[in-house]
Parts: C-alpha cells; structure tokens; sequence
C-alpha cells in the first residue's frame, strides 16, 4: 500500500460564522488528474487555496509526499482565473523572474528556460508583450508557463477559464489537456464539464464545503445518484442546450442520463465528450460537443470569490 | 521689460532659485524616506504604530506649513533645542512632506492585486523581494503622479521659509523689489523662474510610457 500524493486530511476553514470547508478528505496519486465541480461557494477555490497554503486552516492537514507544504517551496503551483501575471514585466520577464529570483539562475539562462517555456504553451513570438497587450488566453497560457518552469510536483488550476469567452478558453484548455497527458499531477476547479469529463481521471462533487461525491469521472458524470449532483448536473446540461426551463424541479428531474437523450441533434465529432463519457451507443451522441467548447456564459457571476 | 533690470537682478534671484531647489530637494528627498517609514507603521500589525503613524499624519497635514515652521523656529529654541535657520527649514518641509508622500505610498500599495503578490509567494519569491519587484513597481504605475503633486507642492511650499531668513527665491525677490522699487518686475521674473523649475519637474515625472 502506498502513501498517496497528495493527502488532505479533515480541512476545515471557517471564517466568522460561515463554515467555508467542512472536513474536506481528499487523497490524490502521482500522475492523477482531479476534478472539482460544484456550485459557486462550494468551498472548490478554498479547497485549492487551502492546499495551497495560501489561506490558513481551522482544522486538518495538507501533507505532499508526506510533508506539509509551504507556498514558495516549489510543490506546488497554481493557475488562477485572474491569471495574476505580473502587468509591469513582459511575459518572458513573466516566465523568468522567479528562476532567477528563487532559482537563482543567471539571467540569460533564465531567459532561455523562459522562452522554451512560452514556446510549449504556443507564445514564444509574444515573449516580448507585456499582459495588457496578449488576449486572456493568451495570458492564462503565459500563466501557466510561469508555472511550469518551476516545476511543481502538483499543478492547482482554479476556474482557470472561467473569465474567458468560449474561443479563448478552448486554447487554455488545450494546453491543459496536453499537460494531463504527460502525467502532472493536477487538481483542476472546473466549471467546464464537457473538459473536466474528458480530461480528469477522478472528479469529485463539493457542496457546502464538503465532498460529496467522489470517484472516477465517467461514474461521477453517468451514473450519478447523489441527488444534489444530479440536480447540479442536469442544470448545466439543460442551459448548454437552451434549454426553455432554466429551473429544474427536483422532484420532477429526469436525471443527468435522461437529459443527454434529449439532447438529440446530427453529427457528433469525433472525440466528443459523449464518446469519452462511454455512454452507451445508443444514448444520442450529438449536443455534448457543445460541452467541449462551451463557456460559462450563464454561469452568475457572484462578485464574491468562488467558495 | 526693462533689460538692464533684469540683467542686474537675475544673478541675484538665480542664486535664490539654487537655494530653493536645493532646500526643497532635501525636504523631499527626506519627506520620501520618512514617508516610507511612515507608510509601513500605518500597515504594521502592532496597534500602537498605527496610531502613531495616524497621529503624524493628521498633524503634518491638519496644521499649516507656515505655523509649523514658526513652531520650529521659535518654539523649539524656548525648549532649550537650539537649530540653525536651515535645519529647521528643511527638517519642517521634509517632516510636513513625509505625511502626504505616506499616504500617496500607503494608497499606492493598496492598489496592487492580491493576486500578483499571492502568484509571488506560491512561485517563492521572498517578503522582500516581491515588495521590491512587484509590489513597489505595480504600484510606481498609479503613485507617480500623486508624488510628482506633492513635489511641486513643496518646492512652491518652501516659498514658506523666507520668513525664517533664509534667501531663497521668494525672499531675494522681496528684497529687490524694495531696493530698486520695480516690484511688478521683481515678482514677475520670480514667478518665471518658479514656473521654470516646476516644469523641469513635471518633465522628469512624465510617464512616457503611459502617454
């Protein structure tokens, strides 16, 4: 039996009265791809930032390979909405500041490891553009380069497309998939259920800083019993089909399975999230390639931080 | 314009505009660094630094620089502290100076994003090295012209320490206009030549990249 990677041990955060993570269990392996779903103010972002290190727990344990990380200690990396890039440094600078500042590498050298960095997310030519003149996926890439070069053990991606517009997120996503499939570790807070179904090898359901639900993602996504996901799922895919009823009645909710039959519309791309969901051949498989590429678009923007 | 007027009175008010700039530099140069210590003890986690921070700040700018400066110069003195003219000149301006360039700093600061400083900490960048590299440079951004204001404000300011005696600018002009009886031109050339300086200043605070 071995340790897993990443462990997180009863987390709880509480601030004031409201109770943001409430004993949250979460075991992670090498090589995993996890994904977070959950209504906004779920406790999916604080969970990330708890892991983090960047807010401080009222309860439990993070543990990496055994230890308890510390932001900075090169464990761990995070991928935010906002992209949080620097907007006074170029995006070579970007990429280059912390190998040089933490790594201590000379600058030509860290210049070099930059630009090889922004080369794998696509945007070696833009090395020179500060922030405000690259697109917001071009900045979540530059973001995620920033990331890379440090070469964290865990990537954390939070809601790391949920400010961009359906093109922009799929080349963010893109970049991602590629990352998922050299073997990184990841924990990816998603509201892109299309994405977090194809890519993630786990997906877990929080609701009111707990986890719910949690097991591989194609049961999590086909045969999700637990009442509250269905509901939460069933939602999503009615809006992604414009759907006439935004308000799901639970009692009267046909379930995540019977919404994607009804979804029926001609040919169905290969490699749709219906086909990698697996769902049975006779299921219709056209609609859930809108999930692929589709945005949040009716998604409420809460101005208060996600969970 | 009377040319052989100004001929004979722009050697004195030059070496007047010398004295101005550079008393006014010493005050700025100290009101920034004294700031900047002021600005951190108006973040400090200790209650008492705070309020003394807020103390000063409400102080240096609740009371006239005019009257801070006779407080200087005479008050001082009565408590057995005895200062040369240009120490108390300077030290009032600087001291006067520092409480707005700590606020300018303090509100600069705040305008920074959590989040640059939060992708500085996870990358491993230090306290010191992300205030030094982020926070202070984002922050330069928004600041700057605020600190160019309050530059110009304390050279127009330091007209103030003529009353002290000292021959700076202002005063030479005062004393030529009473020796050739030509105020209009006196003052007129004085203003010249603070409206020069001040434009020298706004030239060096220019952000050319954000124009």
């Amino acid at each position: 039996m071995t340790t897993p990677f990443l462990q997180a041990e009863k987390l709880e955060r509480r601030v004031g009265d409201t109770q943001i993570l409430a004993g949250i269990d979460l075991s992670v392996n090498k090589g995993e791809v996890v994904g977070l779903i959950g209504p906004s103010g779920s406790g999916k972002s604080s969970l990330l930032r708890a892991i983090a290190g960047l807010d401080p727990l009222t309860g439990g344990r993070v543990l990496v390979e055994g230890r308890t990380p510390t932001p900075g200690d090169g464990t761990i990396g995070m991928v935010f909405q906002q992209f949080n890039l620097w907007p006074h440094l170029t995006a070579g600078e970007n990429v280059a500041l912390a190998l040089r500042l933490v790594r201590k590498m000379p600058r030509a050298e860290a210049t070099e490891r930059a630009r090889a960095m922004l080369d794998r997310v696509g945007l070696l030519k833009l090395a020179d553009r500060r922030p405000a003149q690259l697109s917001g996926g071009q900045q979540q890439r530059v973001a995620i380069a920033r990331t890379l070069a440090m070469e964290p053990r865990l990537i954390l991606f939070d809601e790391p497309t949920a400010s961009l517009d359906p093109e922009l997120t799929t080349e963010v996503l893109d970049v991602i998939r590629g990352l998922a499939e050299t073997g990184m570790t990841m924990l990816v807070v998603s509201h892109e259920m299309g994405f977090v179904a194809s890519v993630a090898s786990r997906a877990a359901f929080l609701d009111h800083g707990r986890v719910l639900v949690d097991g591989p993602a194609k049961a999590v996504f086909r045969d999700a019993e637990e009442p509250r996901l269905r509901r939460f799922l069933s939602t999503y895919l009615q809006r992604v089909a414009w759907a006439p009823d935004p308000e799901p009645v639970p009692a009267a909710d046909p379930g995540p399975l019977a919404t994607f039959a009804l979804l029926q519309q001609p040919a169905a791309p290969e490699g749709s999230t219906m086909s990698l969901l697996g769902l049975p051949p006779a299921a219709p498989p056209g609609g859930f390639s809108l999930l692929d590429s589709m945005g949040d678009p009716a998604a409420p923007k809460s101005p208060k931080a996600d969970g | 314009m009377d040319w052989a007027f100004v001929e004979e009175a722009l050697p004195p008010l030059l070496r007047g505009a010398v004295a101005t700039v550079a008393v006014s530099l010493a005050g700025i140069a100290l009101g920034f660094a004294a700031g900047a210590a002021i600005a951190a003890a108006s973040t400090a986690a200790s209650r008492g630094l705070r309020g003394a921070a807020a103390l000063y700040i409400s102080f240096f700018r609740g009371v006239p620089l005019l009257v801070q400066l006779l407080l200087a110069y005479y008050a001082l003195p009565f408590l057995g502290i005895d200062i040369p003219a240009i120490v108390a000149a300077v030290g009032t301006l600087g001291l006067c100076c520092a409480a707005y360039m700590a606020e300018i700093l303090r509100g600069g600061l705040a305008t920074v994003p959590p989040g640059a400083v939060e992708a500085a900490r996870l990358l491993g960048l230090t306290r010191a090295q992300t205030f030094l590299r982020i926070r202070l440079p984002i922050a330069a951004r928004t600041m700057r012209p605020a600190i160019v204001g309050e530059a110009i404000m304390i050279m127009k300011a330091s007209s103030l320490i003529s009353l002290v005696g000292i021959m700076e600018l202002t005063r030479t002009s005062q004393a030529l206009a009473s020796s050739t009886f030509m105020p209009l031109q006196s003052y007129a050339l004085c203003g010249g030549i603070y409206l020069v300086i001040n434009f020298v200043l706004m030239a060096v605070g220019w952000d050319r990249k954000r124009a």
